[in-house]
């Protein structure tokens, strides 16, 4: 493989995408994307130094560059508001929002929330446990973090689903190359998604309750205004589309990971202490959200590449957790190593997921009840037929089935 | 294993005590300090110091051996 072809947006590549990781790395560390254009970074130590350098790298990305046609962007003007979070913005904007919704994700608050995702891991957990082969994605990863979220922003726990739909398709943009058609339809469902919230946010004010709606309404800024509309959009749609696809993601591969590493799941039965290892090298190994984006705010010289003011850099987190420059053996999942949390997969510094610590909890939580309930897990069909969503930006596995041990489901059988 | 704060990069964004309040504290000034003196060994403090690290805006924690 030469470097200059390497394409991520190849299926074939987004299938295994380790080998194109490591050329990049050791041969290509800033590589321009022949499709797209963007320059790719995929050293762990390149992508560190970037997102601490916020004057020369952007997070102000006009999100308008995921959408090709005027018609789905006109839409969007003309029916709702643009689709802009408060992801996509530099200090000192970004420091002043976040500095208002992180009180709401300290570690007091997240242990509130404890003993309801037990309940709601407790209950999806119970209905995998079936002697026929489950799909642990449909069944479990996609119904988690939705759930967990609705609840969290104080929304019909049954709206789940319909939200759920709305966030598949707001990420389609990402995966690039979509037909107008496409397009069109990603904008008419993400106005759904808005009025649908601003419904929400109506309501909030009206019954306020203890849930995340109600903080976002009635926030005050330190001059006393509230959060513009426009706002208050902007963090919710994040926040729904933050807690689906990649906590969705991460279970999937944890479980996909656990089966493909023998003597993983033994290890984890005897010293349930190594299941906050475990988890932190699933996030390394996989990490759900394989790359975001930044903007060059002027010229910059990197490994003896320009990258022109006003270019795209797409930050490949993926391939930085791989880089053996900083993880010795990068490829061996390794339940003693000692810098496994240093992952990429949620970021670092001022663009940190603010949600990484209830995604580390609910994950966290799961491998904790499903490894109370269930031992020997292993694929149901054909372990080389897993298939992922098309994307650049997030690594999905479409499906995942997986079966009982038969020694156990007999042991169940029996005790019935 | 240990957590270090470089009080000259720390600007008391609170990040790190307010999700590890097991490993920092926050000082008389305002910013971060180290509560868990000792070692940290179990994977549970490792993990989260280390996502501390990760998490400060101003890089301003390192993990020693």
């Amino acid at each position: 493989m030469t470097t200059t072809n390497i394409n991520l947006s190849d299926p074939e590549v987004q299938r295994c995408p380790f080998g194109a990781y490591k050329a990049l790395r050791d041969e290509a560390p800033v590589h321009r994307m022949p499709d797209t254009g963007m320059y790719v970074v995929s050293r762990y130590e390149d992508i560190c130094d970037i997102v601490r350098d916020p004057d020369r790298f952007s997070m102000a990305v006009p999100m308008d560059f995921l959408f090709k046609t005027d018609a789905a962007k006109q839409y969007y003007r003309d029916h709702g508001y643009p689709r802009r979070t408060p992801l996509s913005s530099d200090p000192p904007y970004h420091t002043e929002f976040r500095d208002l919704l992180e009180p709401f994700f300290t570690a007091g608050r997240i242990r509130q929330w404890e003993p309801r995702l037990r309940e709601l891991i407790g209950n999806l957990a119970s209905k995998l446990e079936k002697d026929e082969p489950v799909d642990f994605v449909a069944d479990f990863c996609f119904p988690l973090p939705m759930s967990v979220m609705t609840v969290l922003l104080g929304l019909p726990l049954e709206d789940h689903k319909i939200l759920k739909h709305w966030t598949d398709v707001w990420v389609l943009p990402f995966s690039h190359g979509l037909t107008p058609e496409k397009e069109m339809y990603v904008a008419e469902e993400g106005i759904k998604l808005q009025r649908y919230l601003l419904d929400a946010f109506e309501r909030k004010r009206r019954e306020p309750a203890d849930d995340l709606l109600t903080v976002l309404v009635q926030t005050r800024r330190a001059d006393g205004s509230p959060l513009t509309t426009q706002e208050m959009l902007g963090f919710a749609e994040q926040a729904v589309v933050g807690a689906n696809e990649t906590t969705q993601n991460g279970l999937a591969m944890a479980m996909k990971e656990l089966i493909e590493n023998p003597g993983v799941e033994d290890r984890l039965h005897a010293e349930p202490g190594k299941i906050r290892t475990f988890v932190e090298e699933c996030l390394r190994l996989q990490s759900p959200t394989a790359g975001m984006y930044r903007v060059t705010t002027q010229d910059v010289e990197l490994h003896g590449v320009t990258i022109p003011k006003g270019c795209i850099v797409h930050l490949r987190f993926a391939a930085g957790n791989r880089d053996e420059r900083h993880f010795p053996n990068p490829e061996k999942l390794d339940l003693d190593r000692r810098n496994a949390a240093s992952h990429l997969a949620f970021s670092q510094a001022i663009h940190h997921c603010l949600g990484a610590p209830l995604a580390r909890l609910e994950i966290n939580l799961a491998f904790e009840i499903l490894l109370s309930r269930r031992q020997h897990f292993r694929f149901a069909r054909d372990a080389e037929s897993f298939d992922y969503v098309p994307g650049l930006a997030l690594r999905q596995l479409k499906y995942l089935w997986i079966q009982s041990d038969p020694a156990a489901a007999a042991a169940r059988a029996t005790a019935a | 294993m240990k957590a270090v704060i470089d009080p000259a990069r720390c600007q008391g964004k609170a990040r790190c005590f307010n999700l590890y309040p097991s490993i920092f504290g926050k000082g008389p000034d305002g910013k971060g300090l180290i509560v868990r003196t000792e070692d940290l060994d179990t994977d549970e403090l490792i993990v989260d110091a280390q996502s501390a690290a990760n998490a400060c805006p101003r890089g301003a924690i390192t993990l020693v051996d």
